[in-house]
């Protein structure tokens, strides 16, 4: 590994924990549990364009273990690795398709990370039932992708230019 | 300066097809799911209180009364007044079921994932348990 690259990892890898720090301080109503902005996976997309796959598949699993250490608990990790990498797979193979753009890839890493998460929790309380709130989750998960995208492609363009 | 509203010109190319495509059959699919939950919604009897998957009781709407359940990782204890369900009252962490708005129709649910507690709304005649008062 190139030294440079060392050195973008950890600088994105802290970013992506910052942006989830960020998010536990915006009181967001929380309308449906497991809702969520999904601010790091600005990081995540940022770096799956402006790096490889790989790079975002190691600064996810990184964010996603520091993030349950510093301030979630372990109990909540299982839930959140399950939707990092559901998100992470989904958003890896619609950029391989080359027909989508940065939100597109965003708005389905959303969703899926959501879905991820719903899958498992339904799983853990063993109760299907879980699953009402699963358009709920869909809804938002659009919405906030479309964000997400768009600052991520903002971000991206002053990116490419030092780089 | 707002960096994203009034969608300029640029912006609305920002998506390309596929994209759009995308968020329709995600809203498609949304809207499918909601459809199939809230059509057959209906005022529901009880109120079935699962943790890890085992019923523990299952409470009448038409009766006021404080609940407690006692997990393995703590207690919650839950609310029916006026043919509503809520949890009063809980000791876990994240307190999102505490937060949870109240319910009634069939299906709808309230979950308390550190302690693996859902209460579900089932309608009066699906009831296959005997109702558990304290």
């Amino acid at each position: 590994m190139q030294r440079k690259n060392v050195a973008y990892y950890g600088l994105f890898a802290s970013l992506a924990i910052l942006m989830g720090y960020v998010e536990m301080l915006i009181p967001i109503p929380l309308l449906v549990p497991g809702m969520k902005l999904g601010l790091a996976n600005v990081i995540i997309v940022i770096v799956l364009y402006l790096m490889d796959a790989k790079a975002a598949f190691f600064i996810s699993l990184v964010r996603v273990l520091l993030s349950g250490l510093l301030f979630a608990g372990f109990a909540g990790l299982l839930y959140s690795l399950a939707g990092a990498l559901f998100s992470f797979c989904i958003m890896v193979l619609l950029k391989k398709t080359d027909q989508f753009s940065m939100i597109g890839v965003s708005i389905a890493g959303g969703v899926f990370h959501n879905i991820g998460q719903i899958i498992v929790a339904a799983l853990v309380v063993e109760n299907i039932r879980l699953m009402y709130y699963l358009p709920f989750l869909l809804f938002f998960g659009v919405v906030t992708g479309i964000i997400i995208g768009f600052v991520a492609k903002t971000a991206l363009k002053y990116l490419n230019r030092p780089l | 300066m707002l960096p994203f509203f009034p969608m300029s010109e640029e912006r609305r190319k920002a998506m390309k097809k596929a994209d759009k495509i995308l968020v329709l059959i995600l809203l498609l699919i949304a809207l499918a799911f909601a459809l199939f939950f809230f059509l057959r919604a209906e005022e529901g009897g009880f109120a079935r209180v699962t943790v890890d998957g085992e019923v523990k009781a299952e409470l009448p709407l038409s009766k006021d009364i404080l609940y407690r359940v006692e997990t393995e990782t703590g207690y919650n204890v839950i609310q029916i007044q006026d043919g509503y369900a809520s949890i009063q009252e809980a000791d876990c962490r994240d307190q999102i079921c505490v937060e949870h708005k109240k319910i009634h129709l069939t299906g709808e649910t309230i979950v308390c994932l550190p302690h693996k507690l859902v209460v579900e709304i089932v309608g009066a005649e699906t009831t296959q348990y005997d109702t558990v008062v304290g």
